[in-house]
């Protein structure tokens, strides 16, 4: 502070003398970028004095100096320019983009710092990699992104949740997804609606991707512990964007246009392939004498002469998405704004999803007085999600069409819709007759002030809200319930957050000190209220009071609070050795009155070599190294487990109560410890970049659901009990491959590895093998010296060519065909070995392409969907996947399926490796062409034409065939990579255009 | 003034950053009360006492899916749909970590952990206005539900007295309720099938000695526990160990209680409770059976799930005699789980709202307990047994029988009980009889005795209780 005021005082001299020597004249010229495109707003000012201008509005400015000047031109993300002024009078300037700047300052916990002082490990996702990639939701900007976070779209259903995951599995309880903050507010991630079979909501999807500015992932406990209550998991800091000071309003216009489809889906049985299958099986297996769809038809089996109709193909479409973005950005002398309107309306690929949204934005900042500053940031979104069930469900437009037997029909004679009378409903006429929707309003946002005092402190006061109304409603026609069913429900989330801190900072010559002191307050209520009914007169009368039998009428409240206290230190010598520390202390009112206050702390300590004098001239225009240990605390289970509770549950008429779980007064803390040693480079003026990290996160006090007998009356009751480790290595590197007026191409390439191991589960069940272990699913378990997501199985060998049995595994390597699940052994992992993305932009003239590759490689998957789908035995109950007509025969030895005669023949698709498959995948997940078309306009800036694709092409195993490889069917830490009957990802073309002016 | 701003800004700061507000920590559910309060009043301990009925309401527990599932072992039905689980029940390659009868398992023991807490808890409290006498039927209350809940459980999970005298091995008895902290106490080893046996015997003689015949409205008469209940239930018991004579005395004893009459026709099912039911599980709209329960299962698409169809064993033998009511009364055609027509009952008419009730123990059971016993012991309390069999045969429009044998008792039990309980598969193991008839599928391994007739002990249970032995064939 005082250096910079020793600074502008002497400039101020300099500025007297030059006034009275100086030979001036005007100068004028134009600023454009590497594109040719004029910058607005572009600082010039006259070296060495305080004079200075800025560019209008076409990139023009005029200002008066003399031929010895120096005029220095500065725009944020440009590279500084020097030009002496000499004899010309016009002095046009093409400034270059910096790669080095654009991420110059870094929001990192409740500051920021200046990226040459980040100790912490972040991944930072700045504007410039966001700007030019149209999203639906935030986790679509950060996935192939930023090294060590691993994200798994759950499905192409529109308004899905992701799986998102920093540095792997830290938590296997309820909580393994980060917590996002959007300009400092924590955002409640709880679901308020149905679960409709599988799948849940986004809670991202209230977030206008269009309006975020930067992203920061923080993934060290240096960087979380000042989160520390929540920090485990890593922390997502949103930053939304905001108007610059002294900035002529920047009008920006988009309009973009999608069109979708499935990846891929699987190949099913036609009803001539059904029919023909089905009477072999009977004359194979049984002994009919049935040879064709007709004599199956006289046997009483079911009549699939006819062609049948083609569900899977009736319950697909090609999708259409709408979206328009309008904002404007600028600022006075005094004070920012921010105004963004985004309206998006899309038509999923799936018959009947649909979601349509509306998202404002408004950020203000004010300087009341000099020291005196205020702001708010304000987000409301309006969503309509009309929904369809997902996964394990007979309503699920994408399940019930790969069931349903082909010869169903969705309409009779007359062209009305008809229940389809068997498992897998008639998913056509649903979509058509049966409402499912989900409305939601949600507030976002805060409001702060700043004060400085005493030259060196900053106070900062802010209070936020995330307040969201999100309503169901559900109807189901006659048809497919006899009298229709309605229901209606409201939940209704309130958090209110305070926080306080005291920032100080100052410098003694070479020794920079700063330090911060703050507590933060939060609140969450949420309120659910719940309606259904029966019997209605007709489907005209859609309302839950219009139904005669009430079925369901519950409301609940939940209510959790945490309260924190922390306190950061940061000292630099130089800039070149830097140590920082922080300390929190939270209270959750989730933990037992004895243990409701964990403290959690961070040391750090980097070293800037490349400010050494020794390293003057070398090629590294940065070289750091940075070490970091600490520890976050996780509080992710109920409102209430640690309390006894007996609830409500009637009987004939009167009020009842039941055990719902034992006191647990000594449940605390989830502790996880993180080490982090990086080193950060940048050589040849950072044209190639390369960071590396090593981290190893050990998560003690897990807790965890142990389960218990069930003769408790309990399932599981929540424990601390064990301990988990992760550990890998981060690589980011950047290529600048090519650098001139014209002509640029970047790479950047991230790619995290990850070891995940359990080291112990006390109290846990043991299996055959004498290990411990927790189930996460059928398949899936964290085992003791395994990974937490091992998956547990019987091994599946294949069908013997010489008996026509299907063989698998005992425990001891024995071939059987009646293994037990005692033979269950870790036959995999569904967590990858490494994965990441490489993302290249290339820009030529006016022309811009970029493309974004994400890929995972050694995990795996499990496609539980298979024991119906592919399971022979299912035939005349389902339809199937056409390999099942790859079944053995003295003919076809050879074979996927075994013999119909064989005693395996039901016992095939029992759960084994042969649901499992390797889960590697290299997918294009965005590909854009951009073209700025050059204008001439006094009113237009800026128009950029370009074309999207999304998820092109995937590279993935054989076999594969017509599954996404990116799946999973569950949030839950234990249950990660399956999928059961999971819709694929969307592939999608959009074109767009963005007008700037 | 910018001085007097500093102060202010100061003056809040020590305020918001040193003041305390960790009351706000303190946050107490407002759906739920803590075991104290639950155990403070005369209200919240009949709450208690209703919780152990609606834990009983569990599909899994009372409403239907272990008993239908029987029904799916045995020769009453055959399985269609698409729960992997139940399809292996029905072809006997049931395997032990099958999630059904995991499910079967936990909801049974849930209802004797909650039994536990009542039987437990209750006698030491001392509260105004709380009567001995209300407390002691609580607890009988409670004791009648932990014995019938116990005999149901070591019908699924062991062999039946008949293959060993009760000596093979069945549930553990588990009398504690779970505190949190005593999991130890739930980690025992199987009990023998005589030793459980003895346990609800125990349970039943407390429950007859101290429960009302009678409560004060119709519904709670048929609903809740009394003395008769408890009295049918040791019948029903003392015929599942040959005890002829005490099941005979017993059966006879509540057929001659004024509170229970044989219904004249089949209108009792469906809502209505009526002096034919002696004990029932009541469900309504708004509190049913839940999903995959008996009316979920037992009736045709698309009100319920069509997966319990009648098999054409079953047909066949309501049509050795034809006109029988309870075949033309008690039955719908409609379209099963699988899309094909069949022949479904109509004992349970609401699909839509899962609102049927669970008929446990009705009037007409005493009538074939006591007609089989005297059978079986050549005597005649209260009637012989083809009085009683003709009685049953009168009321389904079927000519009298001469004479009765134990198939003819079989028969009517067959087809009057069909669907209710899972009574066909005990009626015939216990009389060491093959689950399936000749002509279906898997007759080997439903043979009496056979290791697939009884449900494995849930993998996760051995897990977790390394006392636990599975049963053979697992």
């Amino acid at each position: 502070m005082k250096k910079r005021l020793n600074g502008i005082l002497t400039l101020f001299l300099v500025f007297m003398v030059q006034l009275t020597f100086a030979q001036e004249r005007t100068v004028t010229g134009t600023v454009v970028d590497n594109t040719g495109l004029p910058i607005p707003g572009v600082n010039i000012i006259i070296q060495g004095s305080g004079t200075g201008t800025q560019t209008d509005f076409d990139g023009e400015y005029s200002i008066r100096a003399n031929a010895n000047n120096v005029l220095v031109f500065t725009f944020v993300g440009y590279t500084k320019q020097e030009i002496t002024v000499g004899a010309r009078s016009e002095i046009n300037v093409a400034l270059e983009i910096d790669a080095a700047t654009l991420d110059e300052v870094v929001i990192v916990g409740f500051g920021e710092r200046a990226e040459d002082k980040i100790l912490q490990s972040v991944a930072v996702v700045s504007e410039s990699d966001l700007d030019d990639i149209p999203a639906q939701s935030p986790q679509d900007l950060l996935q192939g992104q930023a090294s060590g976070v691993n994200i798994t779209n759950a499905s192409g259903v529109l308004g899905a949740r992701s799986s998102i995951r920093i540095r792997g599995v830290n938590s296997l309880t309820g909580g393994a997804q980060p917590l996002f903050v959007i300009d400092g507010v924590p955002l409640d991630d709880s679901n308020q609606n149905f679960a409709l079979g599988g799948g849940s909501l986004n809670p991202l999807s209230t977030i206008n991707p269009e309006s975020i500015a930067s992203m920061t992932v923080l993934k060290d406990a240096a960087a979380t512990a000042i989160y520390g209550s929540r920090g485990s998991n890593g922390v997502i800091l949103i930053t939304t964007k905001k108007g610059a000071k002294g900035s002529a309003p920047v009008f920006e216009v988009e309009s973009f246009l999608q069109l979708s489809e499935a990846t891929d889906l699987p190949s099913i049985l036609s009803n001539q392939q059904y029919g023909q299958f089905y009477a072999d099986v009977r004359r194979i297996r049984f002994g009919n004498d049935i040879n064709n769809a007709a004599q199956l038809r006289e046997a009483g089996f079911g009549d699939f002469t006819g062609p049948g109709f083609d569900w899977l193909g009736a319950v697909t479409r090609t999708g259409f998405n709408s979206t328009q973005n309008v904002s404007v950005r600028g600022g006075t002398e005094n004070s920012t704004y921010y105004l963004g309107l985004n309206h998006s309306d899309a038509e999923g690929f799936v018959l009947g999803n649909n979601l349509e949204t509306t998202n404002i934005r408004m950020n203000l900042t004010s300087d009341i007085f000099d020291d005196l500053r205020v702001g708010a940031n304000i987000g409301l979104n309006f969503s309509s999600n009309d929904r369809i069930g997902e996964e394990n469900n007979t309503f699920a437009p994408v399940t019930a069409a790969q069931l349903i037997r082909p010869n169903a029909q969705p309409r009779d004679e007359d062209g009305n819709f008809i229940p389809s009378g068997q498992t897998g409903q008639n998913v056509v006429g649903v979509e058509a007759l049966n409402t499912s929707l989900v409305n939601t309003t949600r507030l976002l946002g805060n409001v702060y002030g700043e004060y400085d005092f005493f030259d060196q402190f900053t106070f900062r006061s802010s209070i936020g809200l995330d307040k969201r109304y999100e309503e169901s409603i559900f109807r189901s026609s006659e048809v497919f319930t006899p009298g229709g069913s309605a229901q209606n429900a409201i939940g209704q989330v309130e958090r209110i957050n305070i926080n306080n801190t005291l920032n100080w900072n100052n410098s003694f010559g070479v020794h920079n000190f700063g330090a911060l002191v703050g507590m933060q307050y939060e609140k969450t209520n949420v309120r659910f209220l719940n309606a259904a009914s029966r019997d209605f007169l007709t489907d005209a009368l859609p309302n839950v009071g219009s139904g005669a039998e009430p079925s369901v009428t519950s409301s609940t409240t939940s209510e959790s609070a945490l309260l924190g206290y922390f306190a950061q230190a940061n000292y630099d010598f130089d800039g070149k050795y830097l140590i920082e520390g922080s300390v929190r202390r939270d209270g959750s009112s989730r933990f037992g009155a004895n243990n409701r206050f964990g403290t959690f702390y961070a040391v750090a300590g980097g070293w800037n070599i490349s400010n050494e004098a020794f390293m003057e001239g070398s090629v590294f225009n940065r070289l750091r190294l940075r070490a970091s240990y600490g520890t976050t605390g996780n509080d992710r289970i109920g409102d209430f487990t640690s309390q006894a509770t007996f609830g409500g549950a009637d009987y004939n008429g009167s009020p009842g109560l039941t055990n719902t779980g034992p006191a647990l007064p000594d449940l605390r803390w989830e502790e996880t410890a993180t080490l982090d040693i990086g080193i950060k480079t940048g050589l040849f003026n950072d044209r190639l970049r390369f960071n590396a990290t090593y981290y190893k996160k050990n998560t003690d006090n897990l807790l965890i659901n142990v389960p218990v007998p069930g003769a408790t009356g309990t399932t599981s009751i929540t424990r601390n009990a064990g301990e988990i480790e992760n550990s890998g290595f981060e690589f980011d590197l950047g290529v600048t491959a090519v650098q001139t007026n014209d002509f640029s191409w970047d790479i950047n390439l991230n790619l995290a590895t990850l070891q995940n191991e359990v080291l112990s589960l006390p109290g846990a069940g043991t299996d055959v093998q004498g290990r411990q272990f927790l189930q996460g699913t059928a398949n899936q378990r964290a085992i003791v010296g395994e990974s937490a997501n091992s998956f547990y199985q019987i091994r599946y060998v294949g069908v013997n060519p010489a008996t026509g049995d299907a063989e698998w595994l005992t425990r001891d390597g024995e071939v059987t065909t009646t293994p037990t699940p005692d033979d269950r052994v870790v036959t995999g992992d569904a967590n990858p070995e490494f994965y990441g993305g490489l993302r290249s932009m290339i820009t030529w003239k006016n022309f811009d392409l970029s493309a974004l590759f994400n890929f995972s490689y050694g995990n795996d998957i499990l496609i539980d969907g298979d024991r119906f789908i592919r399971n022979p035995n299912f035939i005349g109950a389902f339809n199937l996947s056409t390999d099942i007509l790859d079944y053995y025969t003295a003919e076809n030895t050879n074979a996927f399926v075994p013999s119909p005669a064989s005693a395996t023949w039901g016992t095939f698709q029992r759960s084994s490796t042969l649901q499992l498959y390797d889960g590697s995948y290299v997918r294009l997940k965005n590909i854009t062409l951009g073209y700025n078309v050059p204008i001439n306009s006094e009113f237009i800036n800026r128009v950029r034409i370009y074309g999207t694709a999304t998820n092109l092409f995937t590279i993935k195993g054989d076999r594969l065939d017509g599954i996404d490889p990116e799946v999973t069917n569950s949030l839950n830490p234990l249950a990660l990579g399956e999928s059961f009957f999971v819709a694929p990802q969307a592939k999608s073309y959009l074109v767009g255009v963005k007008l700037n002016f | 003034m910018k001085n007097k701003r500093i102060y202010n800004v100061l003056f809040l700061l020590a305020l918001v950053l040193f003041s305390s507000c960790e009351d706000e920590l303190q946050i107490l559910p407002e759906d739920n009360v803590s075991p104290e309060v639950a155990l403070s009043t005369p209200t919240t301990i009949l709450g208690l006492v209703n919780g152990l009925y609606s834990q009983a309401q569990a599909a899994d527990a009372f409403n239907g899916t272990p008993q239908t599932s029987a029904e799916f072992q045995a020769d009453n039905s055959i399985f269609r749909g698409s729960f992997p689980t139940l399809r292996a029940i029905r072809d006997y390659d049931t395997q032990a970590d099958n999630t059904s009868i995991n499910a079967i398992w936990f909801q049974n023991s849930d209802v004797i952990e909650a039994t536990n807490f009542v039987i437990n808890n209750l006698p030491a409290v001392e509260i105004p206005g709380f009567s001995e006498d209300l407390k002691t039927q609580y607890i009988a209350e409670a004791r009648f539900l932990r014995a019938l809940t116990m005999f149901n459980m070591s019908k699924y999970f062991g062999q039946p007295y008949q293959v060993a005298q009760g000596a093979s091995l069945s549930i553990p008895i588990i009398l504690q309720d779970f505190r949190g902290d005593n999991v130890e106490d739930f980690q025992g080893p199987r009990n023998t099938l005589n030793e459980v046996y003895a346990q609800v015997d125990d349970d039943l003689q407390f429950a007859m000695a101290n429960l009302p015949e009678t409560h004060g409205a119709n519904s709670e008469t048929r609903g809740r526990a009394t003395s008769g209940a408890a009295k049918a239930l040791k019948a029903r018991l003392e015929l599942y160990r040959d005890n002829w004579p005490a099941a005979a005395q017993l059966a006879d004893e509540v057929i001659n209680s004024s509170v229970y009459e044989l219904a004249s026709n089949y209108d009792f099912y469906g809502d209505a409770l009526t002096s034919e039911d002696i004990f029932a599980i009541i469900n309504s709209a708004i509190d049913g059976q839940g999903a995959i329960g008996y009316s979920d299962l037992t009736n045709p698409t698309p009100g319920g799930r069509g997966d319990a169809p009648f098999s054409d064993n079953l047909i066949a033998a309501y049509g050795e005699e034809p006109g029988d009511l309870r075949f033309t009364e008690l039955t719908q055609v409609g379209i099963d789980a699988e899309g094909f027509e069949s022949v479904f009952t109509s004992k349970f008419p609401e699909p839509a709202g899962n609102s049927d009730n669970a008929r446990i123990i009705r009037v007409t059971e005493m009538y074939l307990i006591r007609a089989e016993a005297n059978l079986k012991a050549s005597s005649t309390v209260g009637a012989t047994p083809l009085e009683d069999i003709n009685t049953l045969r009168s009321r389904a429009g079927l000519s009298a029988l001469t004479t009765v044998t134990i198939d003819n008792i079989l028969t009517e039990r067959r087809k009057e009980l069909a669907f209710e309980e899972g009574h066909r598969r005990m009626d015939l193991l216990r009389n060491s009889r093959d689950l399936r008839r000749p002509g279906m599928e898997n007759i080997a391994q439903s043979a009496f005795g056979g290791p697939l007739t009884i449900f494995p002990i849930p993998t996760r249970e051995l897990d977790l209780n390394p006392a636990l032995e599975q049963n053979p064939g697992y």
